[in-house]
């Protein structure tokens, strides 16, 4: 009952081009086959990288789940639809820009706790590096973390990253190299 | 690239890696019925709201259903990368009878790797304790069930003192990780019926169904499913004989009725301790109760899947928690083993796995519990049951994660009565 009413998990027949079979279905059945194929295909790593910015998987999923449903109720105004990956990429991003705004007033207690990279059980693990890496990547400013993030976690090309993070490219150059400038100065290594 | 790229894009890499390689369902919200007119306009300004609290709903239920172990979902990482929940509720005492007891003053939202509390709650007027604390499996909805101050047994004359329980309430607690805020939200009073005692309880992975067993001691429980969302019941008892009180015995059967429910990960299976057949002689078993089946007959609708290994049936046995794994094909065990007579008495407190489609037991740990030992208590088990939180493992008041044979502590404090990831 629940299921139907709220739309449910999406449930897919798959063709041969990796696209579901929605011929002769409505288009609101079309519209959630294309985004529940899409999200078969690239959830993994938006919530990746969600989970990079935000560093709580469970906020990483619901940035990735609102991103996917925004597409979902948008689906008939998307002009170029093989944009849609860049859409909701860049959905992702907006959602991780407003938890991490949301989170201001919690925000004594947040950096006490050290999210999953700092868990006990990988403290032991001797990731100690990594840790120290990705709280110094924690503390730059928001701009400066999202190009570090979109350029060498995702390898996307600096016209990409600035159309995604809605700069010029100048603007996202300078933004890396101020991040890395940063991060070198808090690991004691130059950049 | 410098060596300081190199270093940030591994570790930009493996931080991703943490997230497994299957990732959640999609939930869509409704489908949209065509184009919207211009007198529907309003309306559908007005519905907005509605749409959006609906959207939520699937949201939180989608994220409830899918996240960690809870879910059933196995991962395709290596074992190590298995991580924790990051945070837990603990149920604390500023006193450490209290502690002992049970009767815990407050529940706390804790950070897994550093012990740090990120909230705070209190049992609301006219409750003065928590009993009891069970979690879903988004590691962000809890339920407690608040008791108020005891009172001595009522009198009743030529009738003696009557069995009394403190009036209980459930409490849904919600914590949110953005704010660092917890919320309680009472449920129906009626869900704890005047003078029964909550034995035990488990929320659904997706946090919509609360198991219960209510009912007095050894006479009367019963196995409750209710629906958070609607506030319906339904239950399930059994006859251990022809003459036998409805569910006389209880469940937990001889003893087991606290950590001895749990649910797993589809949400349609609930894995209690009950009798392995129905008559005499029987002994424990952990049976399987499918909740999508009809009927109220608890026996006749489960099926055992897990006993105690035969040689333990010679020595005086209790089981202190017997739980599933969320994917169901394990089951955890934390028995307490004692000599039958012989002196000097002996107690050991074993944790043990045992295989649902094999039988195959494999003990975990095994300690000596007059030696200094505290008895374990299984907190937290991943899908499969190969990472698990348990206090108790280690000497004095301790936690720690056990993944196979590794254990790694975690900050603990003797305040803590009880905890759930």
């Amino acid at each position: 009952m629940e299921s139907e009413e709220l739309g449910g998990a999406a449930a897919l027949s798959w063709t041969d081009s990796g696209w579901p079979e929605a011929r002769g279905k409505p288009a609101a059945d079309s519209a959630a086959a294309a985004v529940a194929a899409l999200y078969q295909h690239h959830a993994v790593g938006l919530i990746r990288l969600a989970y990079l910015m935000l560093g709580d998987r469970a906020g990483a999923e619901d940035a990735v789940q609102d991103a996917f449903c925004g597409l979902y109720r948008h689906w008939d105004r998307l002009a170029d639809r093989d944009r849609a990956l860049a859409y909701v990429r860049s959905s992702v991003l907006n959602g991780c820009r407003s938890a991490l705004r949301r989170r201001t007033t919690g925000r004594r207690l947040l950096t006490a706790y050290q999210p999953p990279t700092a868990s006990a059980e990988a403290a032991v693990l001797g990731l100690e590096e990594r840790q120290e890496v990705m709280r110094a990547v924690r503390r730059l400013p928001e701009r400066q973390r999202e190009a570090l993030v979109l350029r060498f976690y995702l390898d996307l090309p600096e016209r990409e990253i600035a159309r995604l993070m809605g700069l010029r490219p100048s603007s996202v150059r300078s933004a890396t190299a101020r991040a890395l400038k940063a991060l070198g100065h808090a690991l004691g290594e130059p950049s | 690239m410098t060596g300081l790229e190199n270093k940030l894009r591994a570790a930009l890499r493996d931080t991703a890696g943490e997230i497994p390689d299957d990732p959640p369902p999609l939930w869509l919200p409704p489908a949209r019925r065509g184009p919207v007119w211009p007198g529907q306009r309003r309306w559908i300004s007005w519905a907005a709201p509605l749409a959006a609290a609906a959207l939520v709903l699937a949201v939180v239920a989608a994220s409830l259903a899918v996240v960690h172990g809870g879910s059933g979902r196995t991962t395709s990482k290596p074992a190590g990368r298995a991580a924790v929940p990051p945070y837990y509720v603990a149920l604390t005492a500023p006193a450490y009878p209290d502690v002992y007891s049970g009767n815990a003053t407050a529940a706390e939202v804790r950070a897994t790797a550093t012990g740090a509390v990120l909230a705070k709650v209190v049992p609301p007027k006219p409750y003065v304790h928590f009993a009891g604390v069970t979690a879903a499996a988004d590691h962000r909805t809890f339920v407690l069930v608040a008791e108020e101050k005891s009172h001595p047994p009522e009198e009743q004359p030529g009738e003696g003192p009557h069995p009394y329980y403190q009036p209980s309430r459930f409490y849904l607690l919600r914590f949110d990780p953005g704010t660092g805020r917890a919320s309680l939200l009472a449920l129906p009073a009626a869900f704890i019926p005047a003078n029964a005692e909550v034995h035990d309880m488990a929320l659904s992975p997706d946090g919509t169904s609360l198991a219960a067993d209510i009912g007095r001691d050894y006479v009367g429980s019963h196995l409750i499913v209710f629906d958070l969302a609607t506030g319906t019941e339904r239950a399930w008892s059994f006859k251990t004989c022809a003459s036998c009180h409805p569910s006389g015995g209880g469940l937990g059967f001889v003893g087991t009725n606290v950590d001895a429910l749990s649910w797993t990960g589809d949400g349609k299976h609930l894995a209690f301790v009950g009798p392995n057949r129905a008559g005499w002689p029987s002994h424990s078993t952990v049976r399987l109760l499918d909740v999508t089946l009809p009927g109220s007959d608890l026996l006749a609708t489960s099926r055992p899947v897990a006993s105690p290994p035969p040689e333990d049936r010679l020595t005086m046995v209790m089981w202190r928690g017997a739980i599933i794994t969320p994917d169901g094909r394990t089951v955890v065990i934390v028995e307490e083993v004692a000599s039958d007579g012989a002196a000097p008495i002996k107690v050991r407190d074993r944790l043990l796995k045992i295989s649902v489609a094999t039988g195959r037991v494999t003990v975990v740990n095994d300690l000596n519990v007059l030696a200094g030992y505290q008895y374990e208590q299984v907190m937290y088990s991943n899908a499969t049951g190969n990472v698990l939180v348990v206090s108790g493992a280690r000497k004095g008041k301790t936690a720690g994660i056990l993944h196979g044979d590794r254990y790694t502590p975690i900050p603990w404090d003797r305040h803590i009565a009880t905890a759930i990831w």
